[in-house]
């Protein structure tokens, strides 16, 4: 029997899965392999799973990867043989690479294709005629510059990607420099995985950069890389942003890290709608509308100003207006950043074709493990139901369930007790609820931030936050993304959005950012035990165990929570099984 | 080896294709009957979630759920399970209703040759039986035809060759018609062991019926398989018939697939050559994500609730999972919560409930000696309820003739 190469860490299965086990001694070696040629799906602890797509060989190919070397680094990791149907797919991906390149001459945007017989072959799809302007040879056709990328976007449908080397609109210029000292005057360099990031994204200028994705961890960053990439470019920039506090966190960066001055940085949101060489935008104000029939006047932003570069921040959320806007600006400079590309609604390939490929992706723990950010412990803490919610809950319809459950008020009292158990650390009180935070924040005597709070009282709350003269504060779903409270090292979880894989993972990321000392955050999040909540959060942890983190689990200690429950709760409706009984 | 003249001449006359032209790499030889897919499909046949019919073979409603579970092909599952069950590898319980290892399992799981090729050669043999009209009248049984034999001779005479699938039968039959003398001398020379030569009983079988069956069966037991060249399709024997026949020696066995791993997101990865005591339960309880070298399951409450009413075979599962090391939480807590079904539950049974606009109508209707009759205590709060062995309808009527406006909420 020939003996498995046990100690290398690849499985090559034949659905083009591959399996990495962690703890091979080559699995460094491996993974810096696959990361060329191969999509990460999943990272738990053990074992991390790639999969080889035609888009992730094309991402290789365009990185100069050549098949030999793809499968010399399969056979050689391996701990079984490589299948040879998966070998021979991996050659057959690799060459519809390069057999389409859209160009710029004199006559306008070329689409060249490699030969005349896959030509015919394309043009008989209804959706790539369609967008084809004029044949204007047995292998050349004309494109409208508006139709660009759309026509990207059907031909990897049918199969066949686009080398677009068309380039982009410099845009206006605009001088811009990193600061090698903040204006708060603490010394101030780009982190080696920012540098990459940015470095990647610009490619030395030329067409082959320019557009894609750099998805890193909450608190690792992002706002930096997106600066890096500015000072490259050196031109006029919109940066779109989840939300005004958002935006305020993107200028005040901006004056920060680089030689910006105010006067070049516009604010464009609900509140103010200045147009400035650097503008940060909300998604909320550019899809805004007077009714469901009127249009987005504020679109017209992207037309406003020559921009040479366009960030799209949190790009999971960009709405479905912008992702119409951005496939007409394909000869702008685009960036998209984000920590998770998990979108809820699976419009993942969208970002792909209209953003562009992904660029960069850190794993979070190795983030974690340099120091980068915070080493972070999940909890989950199941609490019992009262005996008498039980049965509301029992009898109430499935759409009602869950908020029954995610309303527990057993939770008060774990808040109560993980706040005791992290006397001093900042905290936040995050649920989904709005009543439910208000009752919880008036028994502890937290402030309250909603979305119905005032822009200049979150602005306040913030940063009496940051600053610690408030340890606590409850906040609702606006907080999850792009707020930025680098001293919180606690979050509490009291509800969720269901199973949004996206929220739980921008939740933790509130806690990520690194802290002095030990460096160490914690995560509870709280669950009715035996309700539907609790296969939601399973759902709702599942991105994150597949990013190496694992939750500790928390049985309710039963006798204890059954006398709360006892004590705590208004005598019941129903009769209960031992009245009945008796 | 050179061929007899006849045989040789009869050879070159046909269509054919050499097999390097259909196939651009030379694999090595797969090692008979151990493919993951092969051993899959024994599991889930093992795992209870798969009935056994009348005839033995599995109930399609259940492998057409499973596969769809599996993202598996239910075609490839029913041939796979008529070879497993026909080899005497599974076999239906006592009852009938599920399955069972039975003789050869041993033999399937622990890649033994000599037991496989025993019953491989049995198998095609019945299969031919299975496929067979029984109303053709035909000189021997299936089982003593020594069909095998005349496919060990073709396979001999057409090595590293492929004919056309739509002549293949023919071209048996006329195979089967050379003189006995040159084929007894093609066995000889090939060392066929087994080897039995009975030409004239092989044409009487091979009728256009016969021909189909012998077809069916050769794709039944992977000794054939067809593809697709310059728009024709041509069919060879395979490496396993091969095998099977002693005409190659066996390849070496691979090497063992025996990865073990559950992760923190509930995933199961279990290597396709783990023993199927460890296979079976998890086929059983677990979702089938991925069928590959290394098998992929889920841990799913639904699925858990379905089919674990008891605590033993929790505990059993847990066991198994438990082998390959320290159970991550999530697993272990979802292991450890109890399964829905089975708990104690009673019932009251009643003929209707009563309920009202307000606390005093319902008290009314509680003192008022004309109704109060119908009624039974330990209604839950806010409602009453009518006897079991009343008549709703004499409640409502003698409520309407007191004054009450009644609305009956479902018949």
């Amino acid at each position: 029997m020939p003996t498995a190469r046990y100690e290398n860490p690849l499985i090559v299965q034949s659905d083009h899965t591959v399996l990495v086990e962690v703890d091979s001694p080559c699995y460094v070696e491996a993974r810096d392999a696959l990361a060329r040629f191969a999509e990460l799906v999943k990272s738990p602890e053990h074992v991390h799973t790639y999969r080889i797509t035609p888009l992730s060989v094309w991402n290789a190919r365009a990185a100069g990867v050549t098949v030999e070397w793809i499968r010399e680094k399969l056979r050689g990791l391996s701990k079984y043989d490589v299948p040879r149907h998966v070998e021979i797919e991996i050659a057959e991906f690799a060459a519809r690479f390069g057999k389409l390149k859209l160009t710029r001459d004199h006559r306008g945007l070329v689409l060249s294709i490699s030969n005349a017989a896959l030509a015919e072959e394309l043009i008989r799809h209804q959706t790539v005629t369609s967008l084809l302007a004029e044949r204007i040879g047995s292998r050349e056709f004309l494109v409208e510059p508006a139709e660009r990328g759309r026509l990207k976007q059907s031909l990897i449908k049918v199969g066949y990607p686009v080398e677009d080397l068309a380039g982009y609109r410099e845009g206006e210029q605009l001088e811009l420099n990193l600061r090698k000292e903040t204006r708060g005057g603490l010394s101030f360099q780009l982190r080696h995985y920012q540098r990459e990031a940015a470095e990647t994204f610009y490619a030395a200028g030329t067409a082959r950069g320019g557009s894609g994705v750099v998805v890193l961890p909450c608190g690792a960053g992002k706002t930096i890389v997106g600066l890096a990439c500015m000072a490259r470019l050196q031109t006029s920039t919109l940066v779109l942003t989840t939300s005004v506090t958002a935006t305020r966190q993107w200028i005040a960066e901006l004056l920060d890290k680089t030689t910006l001055t105010g006067e070049a940085i516009g604010e464009y949101s609900g509140h103010t709608k200045d147009i400035r060489p650097v503008t940060i935008a909300t998604y909320n104000i550019l899809t805004w509308r007077a009714d469901k029939t009127g249009r987005f006047a504020h679109l017209e932003l992207f037309d406003q100003r020559d921009w040479g570069l366009i960030i799209y921040d949190e790009v999971h959320l960009l709405p479905a207006p912008v992702f119409q806007v951005t496939a007409g600006l394909q000869a702008r400079r685009r960036l998209g950043l984000t920590a998770t590309l998990v979108r809820e609604d699976g419009r993942e390939d969208d970002v792909f074709a209209l953003i562009g490929p992904k660029k960069v992706d850190m794993p979070w723990k190795e983030l974690e493990r340099e120091g980068w950010i915070a080493s972070a412990r999940c909890h989950e803490e199941r609490v019992a139901m009262p005996e008498p919610l039980r049965m509301d809950y029992a009898v109430a319809l499935p759409r009602d369930r869950f908020r029954i459950a995610a309303e527990n008020p057993l939770k008060k009292e774990m808040v109560r007790q993980i706040l005791a158990y992290h006397p001093h650390a900042q905290t936040l009180i995050i649920g989904m609820y709005v009543e439910q935070l208000r009752e919880l924040a008036e028994e502890l005597g937290v402030p309250l931030l909603t979305g119905s709070t005032r822009q200049s009282r979150r602005d306040e709350l913030f940063t009496q936050f940051k600053s610690g003269a408030i340890r606590l504060l409850a906040v609702s779903k606006v907080a999850n993304f792009a707020v930025d409270l680098p001293d919180a090292s606690v979050a509490i979880q009291v509800s969720g959005t269901f199973g949004s894989r996206q929220e739980e993972a921008q939740r933790l990321g509130r806690i990520l950012r690194p802290k002095p000392g030990e460096n160490q955050a914690h995560f509870y999040t709280l669950v009715s035990q035996d309700t539907v909540e609790q296969d939601f959060a399973l759902k709702r942890q599942l991105f994150l165990c597949e990013q190496g983190y694992e939750y500790e689990i928390h049985d309710i200690k039963q006798k204890h929570q059954k006398q709360l429950a006892d004590e705590s709760c208004p005598k019941l409706p129903f009769p209960t099984w031992r009245g009945s009984n008796e | 080896m050179t061929l007899p003249d006849s045989i040789r001449n009869f050879v070159e006359r046909q269509a054919r294709v050499p097999l390097e032209s259909l196939f651009a790499d030379s694999e090595t030889p797969f090692y008979p009957y151990c493919e993951y897919w092969r051993r899959a499909v024994a599991a889930m046949l093992l795992s209870g979630r798969i009935a056994a019919k009348d005839d033995s073979f599995p109930n399609m409603t259940d492998v057409k759920r499973i596969c769809k579970e599996a993202n598996f092909d239910q075609y490839l599952f029913e041939a796979t399970s008529r070879f497993l069950v026909t080899a005497k590898i599974i076999q239906p319980n006592k009852q009938g209703s599920r399955y069972e290892p039975a003789k050869f399992s041993d033999a399937f799981w622990n890649h033994q040759l000599q037991p496989l090729r025993e019953t491989a050669r049995q198998a095609f043999l019945e299969l031919v039986r299975q496929f067979t009209s029984f109303r053709v009248w035909r000189p021997t049984f299936a089982t003593s035809s020594m069909l095998d034999g005349l496919v060990a001779l073709f396979a001999a005479a057409f090595q590293d060759l492929a004919i056309r699938t739509d002549h293949a039968g023919k071209v048996f039959l006329e195979f089967s018609k050379l003189p006995t003398s040159d084929l007894i001398g093609l066995g000889k020379q090939w060392g066929l062991r087994e080897f039995q030569c009975d030409a004239e009983g092989w044409h009487s079988w091979l009728d256009e019926p016969g021909q189909q069956a012998l077809l069916s069966a050769l794709y039944h037991s992977s000794w054939a398989y067809t593809t697709d060249h310059q728009k024709l399709s041509w069919m060879y024997l395979s490496d396993t018939a091969r095998i099977i026949l002693g005409l190659v020696a066996p390849p070496e066995l691979p090497a063992p697939v025996v990865d073990f791993k559950v992760l923190p997101n509930l995933c199961v990865l279990a290597g396709a050559d783990l023993p199927p005591e460890k296979l079976v339960p998890l086929f059983r309880h677990c979702k089938i994500n991925r069928i590959d070298r290394v098998f992929e399951f889920q841990l799913d409450k639904r699925q858990l609730t379905e089919t674990t009413s008891q605590e033993p075979l929790v505990r059993k599962l847990r066991e198994v999972l438990e082998e390959s090391g320290p159970l991550p939480a999530t697993a272990d807590s979802m292991l450890r919560h109890r399964p829905l079904g089975g708990g104690e539950i009673r019932i009251r049974g009643c003929s209707a409930i009563v309920q009202s606009e307000s606390p005093e109508v319902l008290d009314a209707i509680r003192q008022h000696s004309r109704l109060k009759g119908y009624l039974e205590a330990g209604a839950p709060k806010d409602y009453l309820l009518i006897k079991q062995q009343s008549n709703p309808s004499n409640f409502v009527q003698r409520c309407e003739e007191l004054g009450f406006r009644v609305t009956i909420l479902q018949s």
